[in-house]
């Protein structure tokens, strides 16, 4: 058969980088990237991109532990070479605090990362209010700069790339033989799975360059994460609110939360105010499936449902992907004359 | 009672700072006057990365020791405040480099959190076999002495621009106390065999991606000749120079090469970094430092004067135990001339 034509619906971290990986895997295939929005507005460019995973409560551990463990090695290689500021990959070292001590002891991914190791009485007397807690040093991603970088590689590949909404499937079966939906959030229109949820997440950008590393509550509300040029203040978590506005009554609680971890945020300046909706599912959706109309068959591959944790496993979700990619094209190429399952 | 700072980087400033806090409520006739050729930016101070870290090894110095950890102590104590930001404060973490397994430092339970390199983390570093990861803090002396200045300034001490050309013409003058802080030229004013520049030379570039100090050591080549990466709050320093007796303030093509190659050899990222700038200074090394009283005879007067230079590569790590000692020998001093009393509460 002719090259398999493949679509991916979505440009955000797992889009580009799922299709990165089916190029890698398939050079013949080709590749479209078909999404509503590109970087700096999806929903990866809000996030501050730490490698620090959430754990999804129907996936593995061992699966996830797998995908953290790709995607951190993928990026530490690259951290490690003169395309980091580029890509806008780098090292952060910090702590995460807990008021309470958590009852685990050690988390799934703390072998993964870097020097983890409990915080000793004199770091955790720079946090008065905290009980116990965990210092690492672990890896970032700049959002824009790591998708521009993603889409700058996509580009030398040949894959084309689209702005236009897809809304539904369906409307792809005629030019492309294998879709595969990175939507994010947006499946719960595309594929109308109600088990997506959206966590909204509204975040602070600020100039505050003598903050070299990272703190974070154990209960993930309150973060600051140092980034290139600015940091990330962090943030809240309220399921199934869809609102993209910023809320200023948020905006001051979560600057007075951050500043109570780090008082010198006092000094921050030009403060900016950005809202994402995290896409999430009690299990990442990551599946082949084969979509069926009017005996016409349409072959699916679902990456989506990161939630939290989109840039801890993108690497490792995306490769799983590209190899259900590669199961459905063995598929077709197994089918009579050519024609479509 | 009239009292000249000879010196204006980080000694001679914090030195008249604690000077003035602590006796110019006892001694409301206190005159604290600072005297240098030099202003910031324009010290020694202003050209270092500000990273507070000793010596690998302290060679018995238990008092630098102290010294060092009552700095470390003191800044930590100031992080939280709101004047951290304005002083140039900060916390950072980062990695020591080794070829060989090395004594643990003496400064180990001074920083925090600190502990060994494991082998994944060596994996960052070819070449290098062991090392060690703490959290230290950064004084960046470009912020750090106009603070300090302001500070003087509000308490009423008065600033000359003016090289001091002997102790006696500020006796001649009328001041009965030189606190004597002039760093790599105190020999100047006094010959000082021991007292020799360490001169060093730094390339200031944007990284803001980079987050770590790294500083690899040579037991061979010694302390700061091997390359170093220390990012500050605008740019980040590259250095590992040291030249022992070498006196010359310009920089050096060849250093430069130097610098930056080997520290693109050691964080690749650094190659696509922007150049920004270029700095030598002469780092006032001596075998320990001088920090003494001296009386010297004026005529028939005894006038005193408090050394305290020769702060080699540690100046801003050790500067504030340095300035309380200081502020203790002029105490001294004041009690023989029984001009501030007991220091001690009467039971």
């Amino acid at each position: 058969m002719a090259a398999p034509k493949v679509a991916v619906v979505g440009a955000g971290v797992i889009g580009l980088s799922t299709a990165l990986c089916i190029m890698e895997t398939c050079p013949s295939c080709s590749v479209t990237i078909l999404s509503e929005q590109f970087s700096p507005n999806t929903t990866s460019d809000v996030a501050a991109g730490m490698l620090i995973p959430h754990t999804y409560p129907d996936t593995p551990i061992h699966v996830q532990k797998q995908w953290f463990k790709e995607t951190f090695t993928y990026l530490f290689a690259i951290s490690n070479s003169a395309e980091a500021s580029e890509a806008g990959i780098h090292l952060v070292s910090g702590w995460q605090v807990f008021r309470n001590t958590p009852k685990e002891e050690l988390p799934f991914w703390s072998d993964v990362v870097l020097g983890f190791r409990p915080m000793s009485k004199a770091e955790l007397q720079k946090f008065p209010q905290h009980q116990s807690g965990q210092a690492f040093t672990t890896l970032k991603c700049d959002c824009p700069p790591y998708l521009l970088w993603l889409e700058k590689r996509l580009k030398a590949t040949g894959i084309q790339m689209y702005t236009r909404k897809v809304a539904d499937l369906w409307e792809l079966h005629s030019k492309y033989d294998i879709i595969v939906n990175c939507a994010g959030i947006g499946a719960h229109q595309l594929v109308a799975d109600k088990k997506l949820f959206p966590i909204r997440g509204q975040v602070l950008k600020v100039h505050a360059p003598w903050v070299k590393n990272f703190i974070r509550d154990g209960d993930g509300l309150t973060y600051i994460y140092p980034g290139i040029h600015r940091i990330t203040l962090g943030g809240t978590r309220e399921k199934e609110n869809w609102s993209l506005s910023p809320d200023p009554g948020t905006t001051k609680d979560i600057f007075d939360r951050c500043c109570s971890l780090e008082p010198s945020l006092q000094g921050a300046q030009d403060i900016q105010v950005k809202v994402g909706l995290r896409p999430s599912r009690q299990c990442v959706r990551l599946q082949r499936e084969v979509l069926s109309q009017g005996g016409v068959k349409l072959l699916v591959v679902h990456n989506y449902g990161h939630g939290a944790g989109g840039f801890s496993v993108h690497r490792g979700t995306a490769k799983e992907a590209a190899c259900l990619v590669g199961e459905c094209i063995a598929a077709l190429q197994g089918s009579s004359s050519g024609a479509k399952l | 009672m009239r009292v000249a700072v000879i010196g204006a980087g980080v000694i001679g400033l914090s030195t008249a700072l604690c000077i003035h806090e602590q006796f110019h409520s006892l001694l409301p006739s206190l005159h604290v006057e600072v005297y240098a050729d030099r202003y910031t930016p324009h010290t020694t101070s202003d050209g270092a990365a500000g990273l507070w870290q000793p010596y690998l090894s302290d060679h018995g110095n238990l008092q630098e020791t102290l010294w060092n950890k009552e700095t470390f102590d003191h800044l930590l104590g100031l992080l939280g405040s709101p004047a951290a930001k304005e002083m140039g404060l900060f916390l950072l973490s980062g990695y020591n480099l080794f070829t060989q397994p090395v004594p643990d430092p003496s400064w180990k339970n001074i920083v925090l959190g600190f502990r060994n390199l494991t082998p994944k983390e060596l994996e960052l570093f070819p070449g290098y076999s062991y090392g060690w990861f703490n959290t230290a803090l950064v004084l960046e002396c470009r912020k750090y002495l106009p603070w300090l200045t302001n500070r003087l300034t509000q308490r009423g001490v008065k600033f000359f621009h003016k090289k001091v050309e002997s102790f006696q013409e500020m006796f001649a003058q009328g001041v009965e106390v030189v606190i004597n802080c002039t760093g790599v030229r105190a020999g100047e004013l006094q010959p000082d065999p021991e007292l020799q520049p360490g001169r060093g030379q730094v390339i200031k570039v944007l990284a803001p991606w980079v987050k770590h100090f790294i500083i690899t050591h040579d037991m061979e080549s010694g302390i700061y000749n091997s390359p170093y990466i220390i990012p500050g709050s605008e740019f980040t320093v590259l250095g590992g120079i040291q030249q022992h007796g070498n006196w010359n303030e310009a920089n050096s093509a060849q250093d430069h090469k130097t610098i930056w190659e080997s520290c693109c050899r050691l964080l690749p990222a650094l190659q696509k970094a922007k150049i920004v700038g270029e700095w030598s200074g002469l780092r006032p090394a001596r075998p320990r430092v001088r920090l003494e009283r001296e009386t010297i005879h004026h005529g028939q007067l005894q006038a005193q004067v408090i050394h305290n230079y020769g702060h080699g590569g540690f100046g801003i790590t050790i500067h504030w135990g340095c300035a309380m000692a200081a502020a203790r020998l002029f105490g001294s001093i004041l009690q023989e001339k029984k001009l501030a009393g007991s220091p001690e509460p009467r039971l």
